[in-house]
């Protein structure tokens, strides 16, 4: 027997909408403009009153965000030390993780408290003594400096998400693998990782993510051009007197489109990771 | 037996040590040396005269320091309203995210995307947004006939505040919602049915189980929303520069000024550990759900 | 093999001796880069990479900061800004240049610039650009209503008010009035007119003066009395300054000589041919106009490893071609007396001629290490003063306070 289309669904319906166009329509609307701004020229962009639509489309924002930075490096040094930061997180992340949920540690709370304690940290406490550690390092402008500052600031979330996974995994499943003769480090190679690659997988969105958005190390770490990242880039395209709006909703979209593209994709797989992070963690 | 368990715990200590390394470098050390450091009179102008120990003075000039004060009121008003709106639409939005609705997929996609983005670029784009010259609100304001003037977002002090925090919840409640979507879904389905049958209301759903049992969720994502956006940081350099009239200097844009703009490291290790003091002021008012959340591991 | 040996030998012997090669680090502000090439033509042991900065010039001091501090070796020079000599000499960060330079080659500087890079009777920097504030104006609109170029900021503001009655949507005067250095160098420039001063020769802080009382009001009712700022005034930065009056909004703009280009450019301004340069009105109607004296110059880290070579890409650098090229190309204004009469680069920007005077004679924001800390309480308590916070009084008063504790003058 269908409902009858009563008048209470018929507004709740239209309410609905309205809630799904406005919340959309706030969130994407930013985007959107910058969309469009970033292909008129100068003249629209710096009309007084606004020219809303173009009067006519251009490409050069696009041109000059390349030919004015060297924008495709900042874009593969994001990517690297994004790539590289993640990688060092999951496995850094993992054998602490493994460690905490396995095994008996004596200073386990004294561990968990100064984990926690970083994400409380504010990042200013540290900046001038990590500058000076990584440049007595030598890890000035390299991929691996901020990579490990990158690391550092995400292990609480690596290890939240992965130690709230192995908890699932039963011990048993170990040890029947280590009575059959597999060390401990073998029995986390080949039994624990496979288990725990859908947490593996959100644990590196959320390092990846953080990672590529990072700013105030990316820019005291890596001042350099050569590996200069997106976000301290992106900024350089200000000066004293002017704000390129142009170029800056250009080089904007750049960096968000792969990004939307990329959630769009992981969508489902994302939430899904999140919720039963978010549940257990 | 006991055989193994030693292996094993020594295998547990040998997986920690990497982090364990890192931690002591850059957290630890850093920490113990910003503190120390907070103590002196350290500035780039009298380099050659060293330190000066000035045990307390820097911590009691802060509390005379006008752009101190104003800072903190500044960063404190705008954490508690910021993460208030934060939270109260982020659970009316997971609570619609939570129906199975069309147009489910592109809701949770378009959540993501704020948070996804540079903090730096939303804030770029929001200031180009709020420009008094070429700023598109005002210019649809005006076309929807809302207003006459055009509003002087970032020109006015009351309004730069609020200006700043509409660009921080367009970014963060997002994933606010996502996170309490993750507390509701934990609520059995069945316990809204069995208190329908005996009568509840929505509201009386809402706020008998929804909220009790969203609890523990909620208190870890506001805790973390709160220590987040008090040391904000990227948001304001972006979009105010901490003016007009440091009206939005946050407590860290005003510390990194201190330190790197007027190279006063003792007064700027001051702040910055007074910075880290109220961090783990708050961590204590939330003390009660983050023990259950250490327990749980 | 043997033969591939000796020759293998041979070439890495002469690669070591003329393959030793020394790379500087230059962290720069502008250049144009014929300038780089033709010194490396001229210096073939010598090859400077060039590290851009953050064009905010607050960023560029930050960075500078941490690297200097840091002892990085990594950074062999960089352009300082023409406040920073100061902050960098008194920490002992720079090499000083003195002994490298005759009086001769010294002399050939404008005096303002090269009074910033001394301190301490030791030079820091050698001056590559200089600048200082103008008033641009509307030469049309002034012929329309038969109005002279005012001489005091009173008549600007009547000015500004006649014209602003009868030209619907006009403004009167656009400068650069943010919380950031510009609002410093615009203040300055009104206060020093009206006979204010922030610091004597001695470092005193005399800034509580009826004088500079005065040139507060004046900015406070340029926006709440008389209205002839435009909108958003506490948020321009020069950009926004610009924009307005090119877009034929304002009668009046008190800018770098920098905008004078875009005022020309027809896809930037709407107003090409109808611009007039000026000194900057005065306040005191028997005193002097007074600029800010702006500009870069050259500065040598003292923890490069090649402070030699440094020091030689330097002179160069700041010498009589690179800033020709700077001139024509960039549009740099020289901080070199001889340039003033070079036909090409007054090709270029004619105007630098009748100018000259208010080049030679800019006028240097307080001097001081703690610069960077003063400009902050000047720009702070000024916007308190706009945004309706604090009285001009109050205001004035702050700021001495402030400043009288951070120089320990209490």
């Amino acid at each position: 027997m269908k409902k009858p289309i009563t008048i209470k669904k018929i507004i709740v319906t239209i309410l609905y909408i309205f809630f799904f166009v406005f919340f959309v329509g706030t969130i994407v609307f930013p985007f959107f403009w910058q969309f469009l701004n970033s292909f008129k020229t100068q003249r629209d962009l710096f009309s007084i009153p606004l020219n809303f639509w173009p009067t006519e489309f251009t490409l050069d924002n696009y041109r000059e965000v390349f030919s004015k930075q060297p924008f495709l490096d900042y874009i593969i040094n994001s990517f690297v030390i994004a790539g590289i930061s993640t990688i060092f997180s999951i496995v850094i992340g993992a054998m602490a993780s493994y460690s905490i949920s396995r095994t008996r540690i004596k200073f386990k709370k004294i561990y968990l408290l100064i984990l926690l304690s970083i994400t409380l940290l504010p990042p200013i406490t540290i900046v001038n003594p990590v500058y000076m550690l990584i440049k007595n390092l030598n890890l000035l402008n390299t991929f691996w400096g901020l990579a490990l500052v990158n690391t550092i600031l995400t292990l609480p979330t690596s290890v939240w998400f992965l130690s709230g996974f192995f908890e699932t995994i039963p011990v048993e499943l170990e040890e029947s693998a280590m009575i059959d003769g597999a060390t401990v480090f073998q029995s986390f190679y080949k039994i624990i990782i496979p288990l725990v690659s859908p947490a593996v997988f959100t644990v590196s969105i959320l390092v990846f993510i953080a990672s590529w958005n990072q700013y105030l190390f990316a820019q005291i770490l890596n001042p350099l051009r050569i590996r200069r990242t997106i976000t301290v880039g992106i900024t350089l395209y200000q000066t004293d007197h002017v704000i390129p709006w142009g170029t800056l909703s250009a080089a904007s979209i750049i960096v968000t489109v792969p990004l939307i593209i990329l959630v769009l994709i992981l969508q489902k797989k994302i939430i899904s990771g999140l919720l039963d992070g978010g549940v257990k963690g | 037996m006991k055989y193994k368990m030693n292996k094993r715990e020594k295998m547990g200590y040998i997986f920690l040590l990497p982090s364990i390394v890192l931690m002591l470098a850059f957290i630890i050390y850093p920490v113990i040396n910003t503190v120390y450091l907070s103590f002196f009179n350290y500035r780039i102008q009298t380099l050659s005269m060293g330190k000066t120990f000035v045990g307390l003075n820097n911590y009691r000039m802060a509390f005379n320091d006008p752009n101190f004060l104003d800072a903190i009121s500044f960063t404190l008003i705008f954490t508690v309203v910021a993460v208030t709106l934060e939270t109260i639409i982020g659970v009316m939005f997971a609570l619609i995210m939570n129906k199975k609705m069309p147009g489910q997929g592109i809701i949770r996609t378009a959540v993501l995307i704020p948070w996804a983005i540079p903090t730096i670029i939303s804030g770029l784009m929001w200031k180009f947004m709020y420009s008094e010259q070429y700023g598109v609100i005002n210019y649809i304001f005006q076309k929807l006939m809302i207003i006459q003037e055009p509003i002087p977002w970032l020109s006015d002090a009351f309004l730069a505040g609020v200006a700043t925090i509409i660009a921080d919840v367009w970014k963060t409640t997002p994933y606010m919602s996502l996170l309490i979507l993750s507390g509701l879904q934990t609520i059995p389905q069945n316990l809204y049915e069995a208190s329908s049958i005996d009568g509840a209301t929505k509201r009386q759903q809402f706020f008998k189980i929804t909220l009790p049992l969203l609890k523990p969720v909620l208190s870890v994502a506001i805790l973390f929303r709160v220590i987040a956006t008090f040391r904000i940081y990227d948001l304001v350099a972006a979009l105010t520069n901490g003016g007009p009239a440091n009206a939005t200097q946050s407590l860290t844009l005003y510390t990194i000024r201190t330190y790197f703009n007027f190279g006063n490291i003792g007064y700027g290790s001051t702040l910055a550990t007074i910075t880290l003091l109220i961090s783990l002021l708050i961590s204590l008012l939330f003390l009660k759900s983050l023990r259950a959340k250490l327990e749980k591991v | 093999m043997k033969k591939l040996g000796i020759f293998l030998l041979f070439i890495m012997l002469v690669t070591g001796l003329f393959g030793q090669q020394v790379v500087l680090n230059y962290y720069y502000n502008a250049i144009d880069r014929s300038i780089i090439e033709l010194f490396e033509a001229q210096n073939p042991d010598i090859k400077i990479n060039l590290v851009e900065m953050p064009e905010n010039t607050n960023q560029k001091l930050q960075l500078i900061q941490t690297i200097l501090f840091a002892k990085d070796s990594s950074m062999d020079l960089f352009d300082a800004d023409v406040t920073w000599a100061p902050i960098f000499s008194s920490a002992g960060w720079v090499a000083p240049l003195s002994k490298h330079f005759s009086d001769i080659e010294l002399d050939a500087y404008l005096p303002g610039p090269l009074n910033s890079v001394t301190y301490n009777d030791e030079i820091w920097g050698i001056p590559y650009r200089t600048d200082a504030g103008i008033l641009y104006y509307r030469k049309d609109l002034l012929e329309k209503y038969n109005k002279p170029v005012p001489e005091t900021w009173e008549e600007l503001v009547e000015t500004s008010k006649y014209i602003m009655v009868r030209e619907p949507g006009m403004k009167g005067l656009s400068g650069s009035w943010a919380q950031f250095e510009g609002l410093t160098c615009n203040l300055m420039e009104i206060v020093w007119s009206y006979g204010g001063e922030v610091l004597d020769e001695n470092g005193k802080v005399i800034i509580n003066s009826k004088e500079t009382l005065e040139a507060l009001k004046m900015m406070d009712d340029m926006i709440s009395k008389h209205r002839i700022m435009p909108d958003g005034i506490v948020n321009f930065y020069s950009g926004d300054a610009r924009a307005v009056f090119f877009a034929g909004n304002s009668v009046f703009l008190r800018d770098w000589p920098t905008g004078w280009l875009n005022s020309q450019n027809p896809s930037v301004s709407k107003i090409v041919g109808k611009v007039g340069i000026s000194d900057l009105p005065k306040g005191d109607p028997m005193g002097r106009s007074y600029s800010t004296l702006g500009g870069w110059q050259v500065m040598v880290s003292e923890y490069s490893k090649n402070k030699e070579a440094a020091i030689r890409f330097a002179k160069f650098r700041a010498g009589l071609q690179a800033q020709k090229i700077g001139a024509v190309n960039l549009s740099h204004i020289p901080a070199l007396k001889s340039l003033y009469s070079d036909l090409d680069v007054l090709a270029k920007m004619p105007f630098i001629q009748d100018m000259y005077p208010a080049f030679y004679s800019a006028y240097p924001r307080p001097k001081s290490p703690y610069y960077a800390e003063i400009s902050n309480i000047l720009q702070t308590e000024t916007q308190m003063m706009f945004v309706g916070r604090k009285t001009p009084e109050r205001a004035l008063r702050d700021m001495e306070f402030q400043i009288k504790m951070l120089l320990g003058q209490f």
